[in-house]
Order: C-alpha cells, then structure tokens, then sequence
C-alpha cells in the first residue's frame, strides 16, 4: 500500500482512499483532496515537515501525519516542470 | 434586498462587496480572513459576508456559521463567488448552493489570474449547465459589477424558502457538527460530502474548462518556486523576516533625531503655555512638565515604529508571503503545539495585538486559539512597545540578544507547557495562496486603520499616565516604594523604581519603559527590567478582547501566567547575568 509518504518530488499520483480516522482527513477531503482526485508532490520539508501538493492550480500544504493517512493507487514519474 | 456572499475561502467576497458598495471590509491575501459574518447596508439592500468555507455540510466553525445564517434567515438571495482559477473544486460548493432552491447567481471571479494561467472558462456553457446566471470579473468595464447590483436589486418572491429536503439536512448537519467544539478530534460524527457532487461537479469543469499548457512562467511564478522549496525558501523567508525587522530598527533610529527637532518647538510653546496660564504650584509644574513629554515621546518612538511595523505587516499579508511562513516554521508551531497557521496571528500581533486576538480565530479548535491568545498576551510585543523597548535598550545600551533570546526562550517553554496541559490530535491542512502584487488602495487603506489607533488610543493614554506619573513624582509617592528596595534588589537585582516600572505593565505595558527612560540605570538593571517588562501582562485592550472571544476565566490564567513568567525571568536573570 502506497501512501503520499512514499512519493518522490514531481511524482503524480491518484488519491485511493483516506484514513478518515486520522485529525484533519475530513479538511482535507473538503479542499478537494479525495478519493479520485489527483495531485503532485511540489515539495516536502525536513524533519517531518509538512509535504506541498499541487491539485488544479491549487497548493494545500498537508502535514507529515495526514500524507501518510492518504492511500495513493496510481504512480507515475511527473514531468520535471514544477511550478505554475 | 438581501444578498449572502458564500464561496471558498480567499476567493474575494469581502473585497466584491467592498467593490459594490464601497465598504472597508478586511480584505487580505491568505485563507481565513473573515471569520464571521459582518454585513454592509447600501441603498436598502443588505450584502452579507461570510467566512469562506469548502461545503455547506463541512465540518469546522465556519460551515456552521454559514448554516445558522442560511437556517435562521428567509427572504434572500445568494451570490456564489468562484474563483475561476479553481472551477473544478468552488464548483462543490456551487451546487450544493443550487440545491437549496434559493435565486442564484454565480460570480466567476478572479478571471484576470485564470488567464494568466491559461485558463479560458465558457461562461455560457457553465450557465445552462447550472441553470443560473453567470458573471464574469473583472470584465475591465465595469459592465459585470453592474449586472451584479442590478440582480441582486430585483425585486424577490418573498415565498421562496430553502428546499424542505436540503432544509433538514442543514440542520442535521449543524447539529452533529456540535461535537468538534470538544478539544478532541471525535470521529463518530464524520459528515461526508456527497460523492455524487463531487462527480458532477468534475464533469462539468471538464466541459468547460480550456487551460493550454502554460507558455512562460510569469516572474511571480519563478518568486513562487523558489519560495516553495523548503530549504532555499525557507532560509529566504527568514533572511526577509530579519531584513525587515532591521530596515525597521535603522529607520527608527535615523527618523528619532528629525522627528524630535521638528516637535520640540511646539513642545517648548506648550511649555511656556501651561507655565503662563495656569497658577504657580504643583499643578503647573506637574503639566507643564508631562504634558509636552507625554506628546513629544509617542511620536518620536512610537509613531515611527507602529507604521514601518504596519506598512510591512500589510504587505506580507497582501501578498501572500505571510502562509509561506506557516508551511516554512510548522516544525516550530508543532513545538508549542499548534498547527502551522499560528505565524498568522503571531505575525499580526507585532502590528497590534487586539486584532491578532480576533485572528486567532483562523486556527482548527479552541486548544490552539488558547495556547496562541496567550503567547500574545505574554511575549509578542506590539509596534507601541518595540518603539519604547528599543528606546530604552539603546538608552541604557541593554544586552539586546539577552532580552531576544529570553523572549524566544520564554514563547516556546510556555508553548511547550501548554500543550502538554492540552494534549489533542494536531493536525495541519492549509491552502497556500498564489503570490499576488498587492492592491495598493487595499494595503494602503490597512496601513491607515492600523495606526489610526495611535491617535485614538496610544497618545491620550500615553498623556494621561504621563501626566499621573508626573505627579506620583511631585508628590513622592514614589518615594513610599523605596520600601521594596531590598525586596527588589534582593531578587531581581534592580533598583525599587524599576520594579515600579514593571508594575505598571498592569495598566499599559507600553507606557512601563517610560519610567525607566526617567532613571539612571546600569547596562544590567536595563536589560533585567525591560525584559520582565516584555514578558508580563496583556494591555486593556487586549484583556477586553480575551474576555470577548474566551471569557474570564481564560483571561484570569493568561494574567497569572503573565505574573509568573515576569517574575522568574527577572529572578532568573539576576542570577545567571553577570
């Protein structure tokens, strides 16, 4: 089972499931971060920082707890562009 | 007429209503701003402002404000602010808005930055797919905002009410949602948004959404990039936080020298005023003493330092930068147990703490608004006290990193107690804004606001106490403190005077170091001083604020910890400081 937790810097990836017992799975199930959805990891801070996700124009920071409650299905190497 | 704005949070529904009807609502660059509902009366017709929220059916004291509003009001109309660079995501809280069977129109804002981005939007299709109207903006003429009034100035069917189905699943909502007040994260009470809606609103944004890959980055989104990365934009948020923090010092120490030659004229003529009009005596003496000073010191040291503090304050806020920091420091927030978000409040309350008490409201539960409201209370100094701290500091050429790092030191032990007092699950999900140039009329209106309170609350207290020490002096009264001279030196290894200072922070904290500014004291007894100074009790203001938004007891707690905090840091010092 692969959570956001496992994925690489520019990986895509599309949201399986959500632990929903988890604090703040619920906020971010209502920004738009649920089950289908599909984001990209912009970046992830040390020391169990919070991780930066890409999902349509938007940026939602999640901390390190929350990117491991979420169940990822699907992997493939983004694209090196990042920004924008 | 009566029109609710409900959207997404940072969308620009207060500033669309500040656009309509010309009102000052707060407008800033990062989610959360509006935490209640304020509104605006202009012509007959009410406009509404609520806190953004995500879906209807949420979670989070925001969608039950949004609730209450909609459940205890009939007779209206809604307009749905979208932000176009987003459809897909605002489209889930557009339709459960159409659900409810009340007029509608949905405002498609922000379509300058969409096309920036690429983004072109059927704004014809996406009517007949929502059955509504929609309205573009900024359309460059001004034609939409006008449409919009004119919608929401039509005549209204006053029968039309809240769809009877959608009606009782507000409720349901509302009332299950109570359990989240509990500090706990309780998760027998999870309210799903339907998947249906999510589907739907999917497939409509896929119908109407064009976005060509982008051509160039525009250079704000190059700034963006480099911000985002964790440790180059960390390390550039911090050089910019210190950067900041010294353009401030440097300035307030060039502008003390012109600023007090240009009102020493008028302080001699009020001098010589008071001296020639009143009758000799005390009471000349004690005014035409206190009177000047208490006028000439605020504007040389605290004027300067409250509109550098807020032009810069406003401009983090407009620009987006200030949630960079809440991601950048969320290992130093989840420290002292809060979530990320905290920097907002915390950075606020270097402008003036009363309004980063209401700020505090942006944080997830009642726990971490607490731990925040105290650290505010206790450590964050306002611009009024930086000015009169860094007065007294070059004065006496106190040990200024002792006092900064006694500060930090105190801020993160307190945290760390607190939340280990309150444990509960942390979490931090947060959306971060895009980098904008800010609104200069919006910013420059902020700037305006934020030290309007120099006028109208830090000078007449600052006269006033100036006036009421000044006598305490005459009548030497301060002589009866002489009394706690060994108690003061004993512990705090300050002069009695000093320690009068420090209990005066009961009345103002800021208006404590002008009694020291009147003493001869050493390098040691300044730094001592100042410190227990900083570390104390809350303004007036601030009190009123806490008592408001948590109660008396809370407030009770804030003020012992104040006087805990004071009094070990001063004995503290005076042990460990040579």
């Amino acid at each position: 089972m692969k959570t956001m937790k496992n994925l690489k810097i520019g990986d895509k990836a599309r949201i399986a499931s959500i632990d929903t017992g988890v604090a703040g799975s619920q906020q971010l199930m209502e920004m738009g971060l649920s089950p289908g959805s599909e984001f990209q990891l912009v970046a992830r801070y040390p020391l169990r920082g919070p991780f930066l996700v890409k999902l349509g124009n938007n940026r939602i920071a999640v901390d390190y707890n929350l990117a491991q409650a979420v169940v990822i299905d699907e992997l493939n190497e983004g694209p090196d562009v990042l920004d924008s | 007429m009566r029109a609710i704005f409900i959207g997404n949070p940072n969308v620009g529904k207060s500033a669309l209503i500040n656009q309509l009807t010309g009102s000052r609502l707060l407008v800033a660059n990062y989610p959360g701003t509006s935490h209640k509902i304020s509104f605006v009366n202009k012509d007959d017709s009410y406009f509404y402002d609520t806190p953004g929220i995500y879906s209807l059916h949420g979670l989070g004291d925001s969608a039950g404000i949004v609730r209450d509003l909609l459940l205890d009001n009939t007779g209206f109309r809604i307009v749905n602010v979208v932000d176009a660079a987003n459809l897909e995501r605002n489209l889930v809280l557009t339709l459960e808005v159409l659900a409810l069977g009340l007029p509608a129109v949905v405002v498609l804002n922000q379509m300058d930055i969409a096309a920036n981005l690429s983004i072109e939007i059927d704004v014809e299709i996406l009517a007949r797919e929502l059955g509504c109207p929609v309205i573009g903006l900024p359309d460059g003429e001004g034609r939409g905002l006008d449409r919009l009034m004119q919608w929401i100035k039509q005549p209204l069917d006053s029968d039309i009410g809240i769809d009877p189905l959608q009606l009782e699943k507000l409720s349901k909502d509302s009332a299950s949602s109570q359990c989240q007040h509990c500090a706990q994260a309780c998760q027998h009470n999870v309210i799903t948004i339907d998947r249906e809606t999510i589907e739907r609103a999917r497939t409509i944004a896929a119908r109407v959404v064009r976005q060509q890959p982008a051509v160039r980055r525009t250079y704000l989104e190059t700034v963006q990039g480099w911000l985002d990365r964790p440790v180059i934009g960390t390390v550039l948020l911090l050089a910019l936080a210190y950067g900041l923090f010294t353009v401030m010092v440097t300035l307030v120490h060039y502008l003390e020298e012109p600023i007090s030659s240009a009102v020493q004229p008028f302080s001699n003529i009020l001098t010589a005023l008071i001296q020639e009009l009143l009758p000799p005596g005390m009471v000349n003496q004690v005014l035409s003493q206190a009177v000047p000073e208490g006028l000439v010191i605020p504007f040389t040291i605290i004027m300067p330092a409250m509109i550098i503090v807020s032009v810069f304050i406003s401009l983090l806020e407009d620009t987006g930068l200030l949630p960079r920091y809440s991601v950048a420091l969320e290992r130093v927030t989840s420290f002292i147990g809060v979530s990320g978000q905290a920097i907002i409040p915390l950075t606020l309350g270097f402008g003036c703490r009363t309004p980063a008490i209401m700020a505090t409201s942006l944080l997830p539960n009642a726990a971490e608004r607490f731990i925040i409201a105290t650290l505010l209370s206790i450590v964050v100094p306002c611009a009024a006290s930086l000015g009169v701290m860094a007065a007294v500091i070059a004065k006496f050429h106190a040990y200024i990193w002792v006092v900064a790092a006694t500060m930090l030191a105190v801020m993160l032990l307190l945290g760390f107690g607190l939340s280990r007092m309150m444990p509960r699950e942390e979490a931090f999900v947060y959306e971060l804004p895009p980098l904008r140039i800010p609104a200069w009329k919006n910013t420059w209106q902020k700037v305006i606001s934020r030290t309007g309170g120099f006028f109208t609350e830090v000078l007449p207290l600052l006269l006033l106490m100036n006036i009421v020490l000044r006598a305490l002096m005459e009548t030497g009264v301060l002589e009866w403190f002489k009394g706690l001279q060994g108690f003061s030196q004993f512990f705090f290894g300050i002069p009695a005077e000093a320690l009068v200072a420090v209990l005066i922070t009961i009345f103002q904290r800021y208006l404590a170091p002008l009694v020291l500014l009147n003493l001869s004291l050493s390098p040691r007894e300044a730094t001592i001083a100042i410190t227990m100074i900083a570390l104390s009790l809350p303004c007036l203001p601030v009190m009123t604020m806490i008592v408001k938004e948590m109660g008396a007891k809370r407030l009770a707690f804030i003020l012992a910890m104040g006087a805990i905090s004071s009094f070990l840091v001063g004995v503290a010092l005076n042990l460990i400081l040579p």
